[in-house]
C-alpha cells in the first residue's frame, strides 16, 4: 500500500497517526464501477426511451448522416446490452456477499450483530445532528449497509421488471416464461410504470450516497472516497482498537459477552460519545 | 346406393358450401387464405382443401353469457372470399341465440339435444364472461345461471372455444368496480379443453381459422402461456406495425391531428399499446381486410391482452398514472419529485452540517489558543498497513 505524505497544513485530525486497512477487494470495487456506469447509461437511455425525442426534420445525428433514422432502435440496444451487464455485475456482486472478505459479507448488510444494531442507532443519531462523532467503521456502517439493501431491492425490481419488458417481444421460450408472470401481474404499462420510477428512486438514493460518502470522508479523514478506487481506507489507531473489540467481543460465546458486556450507558458513552481522537 | 364416402361428402363442409353457391374458385382462395392465417406455408393450402372436402360439418353450440354480442358481430362480419358463410357452413349451428330461428323452450331444447345426443362431439364457443358473486345471479337463461349452463354445456364438449377477452380473461365485466363476480370460462369451468381467442372482439378469421385447424388437423393449434393460439396471437403489434420505422427513428405523433399524425408517424406517444399487445390485428386487419385501427391513425389499446380495461388504461397516455397521485401526474414527476426532495434535503443536510463544522472548528482554535500550546503536530510518514482480512 501507498505511503501517505502529508504536505499541506495538517489539521489535528489529519496529523493523527493512521493505520492503512486493506477493505474492498478487486470484485467489490470493479461491480462498483460497473454499476455506476451501467446505471448511468441505462438512467439516460431509459430516459429518452420513457421520453423519445421528436427528430421531425432531420436524418443526421450529431453530424453522421443516416444516425437518426434508428435513433430509438440504438437506444434501446444499448439499454438492452447495458442491462445484461448491469445484471451479471449486481448477481456477482450478490454471490460475492457470500465469499468474500469480511467487509463485503451479508451481515455487513443486516444488522443481524447486536453492536452493529447499537452503531446503526448512533449513526440516526449522527445523520439527524443529535450526535456529533460518527461510530467509526472499518467496512460499511450498518445504517448504509440497510441502504444497500434497499437498493438491492430496486435492483431486482428494476431487474425483473425490465425484463419482463424484454419478454414482450418473444412469443414462447426462456424470457416469457422466466418473466412473463410479472407482466400478468400488473399488466405491460403498470410494470413500465414501475421500472419508469425506481429509476428516479435509484437516482435519489445516488444523490443521498454520494453526500453520505463525501460527508463521512470529511468527518473521519480515512479516504473513504478514494477508498473504493484503491481498496484501502487509513484509519486512526484509536478506531481500529475500538472496531476491534467490538468484533471481538461480538465473536465471543454469549454468555461471556453478557458478562464482559458494560451497563448500558457506560457503553454508549465508551464507543464513542467521547473519542480519544480531536474532533476537527 | 351411395357409397359411406359419398354419404360422406353429401354432409360435408364442401357440399355445404357449394349448396350455398360459394364456387370451387372461392373455396380454394378460402383455403388458402385459411393457410395464410394459420401463418402455415402455402403448400398447406392443399391439405386444407383435402381435409375440408372429407371433413364433416361438427356441431357448434354457442353460448353468449356477460357480453355484447360483439364476437358473433364479428365473426358473421368476417367476409374474406365471404368467410361468413365457410364459418356459417363449416358447422353446423345447433344453438347460438343471436342468430337461431327457434326461440324460448325450443331454443333451449336444442341445446339439450345438443348435449344429450352428441356429447363429447360438439365445439362449445362462449362468449362472455361468467358471473360467480351472489350464487350467478346476474345472468340466467332459462332461470339456470350461466355457471350451471356452462359446467354442463362446456364439460360435455369435444372442445371449448372462448371468443373475445371476456370469455378468455374475464374482460369488461371483470373490470375494477365489477360486482359480478365475473370470470373468464377457463376459470368458472377449470379443467375444460380450452382455446381462448381473445381480443375485443375477437377476429372472425381467427376463430374460421382454428376451426379449420382443427378440421385438417384433429387437433386444436399450439398456444401461448395464456392458451391463445400462436398463429393469432405469437407475434407483437409492434413489431409487425407499419409505423415502426417512424418509432426506431423517433418520428411521433405529439398531438392528434399534428404533422406527425398526417404523416403516419408512430402513436407511442399518444397512448399505442401495440408494443404490449399481442395479435394479428396488423396482418388479417379487419373488414375484409380494409385496415386496423393503428392503420387510421389510433393507436391500440391492447384489447387482446388480459385485463386490458384496467392494465393498458388510460388508453391515450403512453404510462398509467402512479395510484394514490392526481390523475395528472405520471411516473416521470412522482420519480422527479422524490429526487428533487432526496436532494433538498441533502443540500440542507450540508448546510447544517458545514455551520456546525465550522462553529467546532472555532471552539477549538479558541481552546487551543487560550492554552497557548498550540498542537500542529508534525505530519507523519510512517503509515502502517494492514490486510483488513481477520
Ligand atoms: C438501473 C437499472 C435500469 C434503469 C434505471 C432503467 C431505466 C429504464 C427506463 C426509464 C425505461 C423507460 C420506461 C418507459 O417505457 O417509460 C426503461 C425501459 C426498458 N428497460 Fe430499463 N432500466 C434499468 C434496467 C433494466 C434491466 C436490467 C433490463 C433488463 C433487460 C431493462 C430492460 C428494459 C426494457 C426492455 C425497457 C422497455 C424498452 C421498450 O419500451 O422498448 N432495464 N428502462
Ligand atoms: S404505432 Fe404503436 S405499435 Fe406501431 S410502432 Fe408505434 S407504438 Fe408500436
Amino acid at each position: 500500500m501507498a505511503t501517505v505524505v502529508q504536505e499541506e497544513p495538517a489539521t489535528a485530525a489529519q496529523t493523527q497517526r493512521r493505520i492503512n486497512l486493506f477493505v474492498w477487494e478487486l470484485p467489490v470495487r470493479v461491480t462498483h464501477w460497473v454499476n455506476v456506469t451501467s446505471i448511468l447509461i441505462l438512467s439516460i437511455t431509459g430516459y429518452f426511451i420513457a421520453s423519445p425525442p421528436v427528430f421531425a426534420t432531420t436524418t443526421t445525428f450529431l453530424g453522421i448522416p443516416g444516425t437518426a433514422t434508428f435513433m430509438l432502435g440504438t437506444i434501446r440496444f444499448t439499454h438492452f446490452v447495458t442491462a445484461f451487464v448491469f445484471t451479471i455485475s449486481v448477481l456477482y456482486r450478490l454471490a460475492w456477499a457470500f465469499v468474500g472478505n469480511q467487509y463485503a459479507r451479508w451481515d455487513q448488510f443486516l444488522p443481524v450483530r447486536r453492536y452493529r444494531r447499537q452503531d446503526m442507532r448512533r449513526m440516526l443519531r449522527y445523520y439527524t445532528f443529535f450526535r456529533r462523532e460518527a461510530p467509526p467503521q472499518i467496512g460499511h456502517n450498518p445504517l448504509a449497509g440497510m441502504a444497500y439493501v434497499a437498493l438491492y431491492v430496486l435492483f431486482a425490481v428494476q431487474i425483473f421488471t425490465g425484463f419482463a419488458l424484454y419478454a414482450l417481444a418473444f412469443r414462447t421460450g426462456f424470457w416469457p416464461f422466466a418473466f412473463g408472470w410479472v407482466t400478468h401481474l400488473f399488466g405491460a404499462p403498470g410494470v413500465r410504470m414501475v421500472h419508469d420510477l425506481v429509476m428516479y428512486l435509484i437516482i435519489a438514493f445516488t444523490i443521498h450516497h454520494v453526500y453520505s460518502a463525501i460527508l463521512i470522508d470529511m468527518e473521519e479523514r480515512s479516504g473513504l472516497v478514494s477508498s473504493i478506487v484503491t481498496g484501502t481506507k487509513a484509519l486512526t489507531p484509536e478506531s481500529v482498537a475500538q472496531i476491534t473489540s467490538q468484533e471481538a467481543l461480538a465473536r465471543q460465546p454469549r454468555a461471556r459477552r453478557k458478562a464482559a458486556r458494560l451497563p448500558r450507558g457506560k457503553a454508549e458513552a465508551d464507543a464513542g460519545e467521547v473519542r480519544p481522537v480531536d474532533g476537527q | 346406393m351411395a357409397s359411406p364416402r359419398e354419404d360422406q361428402l353429401a354432409q360435408g363442409v364442401w357440399p355445404a358450401l357449394r349448396r350455398r353457391g360459394v364456387s370451387r374458385r372461392e373455396f380454394l382462395k378460402f383455403c388458402s387464405v385459411m393457410a395464410g392465417a394459420l401463418a402455415l406455408p402455402h403448400t398447406y393450402a392443399d391439405r386444407i382443401v383435402q381435409a375440408l372436402e372429407a371433413a364433416t360439418r361438427p356441431a357448434v353450440v354457442w353460448l353468449e353469457f356477460q357480453d355484447c354480442a360483439g364476437n358473433t358481430e364479428s365473426a358473421l362480419r368476417a367476409s374474406h372470399p365471404s368467410i361468413t358463410d365457410m364459418i356459417l357452413d363449416l358447422l353446423s349451428w345447433n344453438y347460438h341465440e343471436t342468430i337461431m330461428a327457434p326461440a324460448g323452450t325450443a331454443a333451449e331444447k336444442s341445446l339439450q339435444d345438443t348435449i344429450a345426443q352428441q356429447k363429447g362431439q360438439y365445439l362449445a364457443i362462449v362468449e362472455g364472461s361468467i358471473p360467480l358473486a351472489d350464487g350467478g345471479v346476474y345472468c340466467t337463461i332459462g332461470g339456470r345461471t350461466a355457471i350451471d349452463i356452462a359446467q354442463e354445456t362446456c364439460g360435455n364438449a369435444l372442445a371449448t372455444i372462448a371468443v373475445g377477452t371476456c370469455a378468455a380473461f374475464g374482460g369488461i365485466p371483470a373490470a375494477a368496480g365489477g360486482i359480478t363476480g365475473a370470470v373468464s370460462i377457463g376459470q368458472a369451468v377449470p379443467g375444460l379443453k380450452l382455446i381462448n381467442l381473445s381480443a375485443c372482439p375477437m377476429n372472425g378469421a381467427n376463430l374460421a381459422a382454428t376451426i379449420v385447424h382443427y378440421l385438417t388437423f384433429k387437433e386444436l393449434p399450439a398456444t401461448d402461456n395464456l392458451g391463445r393460439p400462436l398463429f393469432a396471437h405469437g407475434d407483437r403489434i409492434h413489431d409487425n406495425c407499419p409505423r415502426r420505422a417512424h418509432y426506431d427513428a423517433g418520428q411521433f405523433v405529439q398531438e392528434w391531428g399534428d404533422q406527425g399524425h398526417q404523416l403516419g408517424w408512430c402513436l407511442y406517444k399518444m397512448g399505442c399499446k401495440g408494443p404490449a399487445t399481442n395479435y394479428n390485428c396488423p396482418r388479417v386487419q379487419w373488414n375484409d381486410g380494409t385496415n386496423w385501427p393503428i392503420g387510421v391513425g389510433h393507436g391500440c389499446v391492447g384489447c387482446a391482452q388480459p385485463q386490458f380495461w384496467d392494465a393498458m388504461t388510460p388508453f391515450y397516455r403512453q404510462l398509467p398514472t402512479v395510484p394514490g397521485f392526481g390523475v395528472e401526474v405520471t411516473a416521470q414527476d412522482v420519480g422527479i419529485g422524490v429526487a428533487a426532495a432526496v436532494g433538498a434535503l441533502t443540500v440542507g443536510h450540508a448546510v447544517v452540517a458545514g455551520v456546525r463544522n465550522a462553529r467546532t472548528a472555532r471552539a477549538t482554535n479558541q481552546a487551543t489558543a487560550a492554552s497557548g500550546n498550540a498542537t500542529i503536530a508534525v505530519p507523519t510518514n510512517e503509515t502502517q498497513t494492514t490486510e483488513g482480512q481477520s
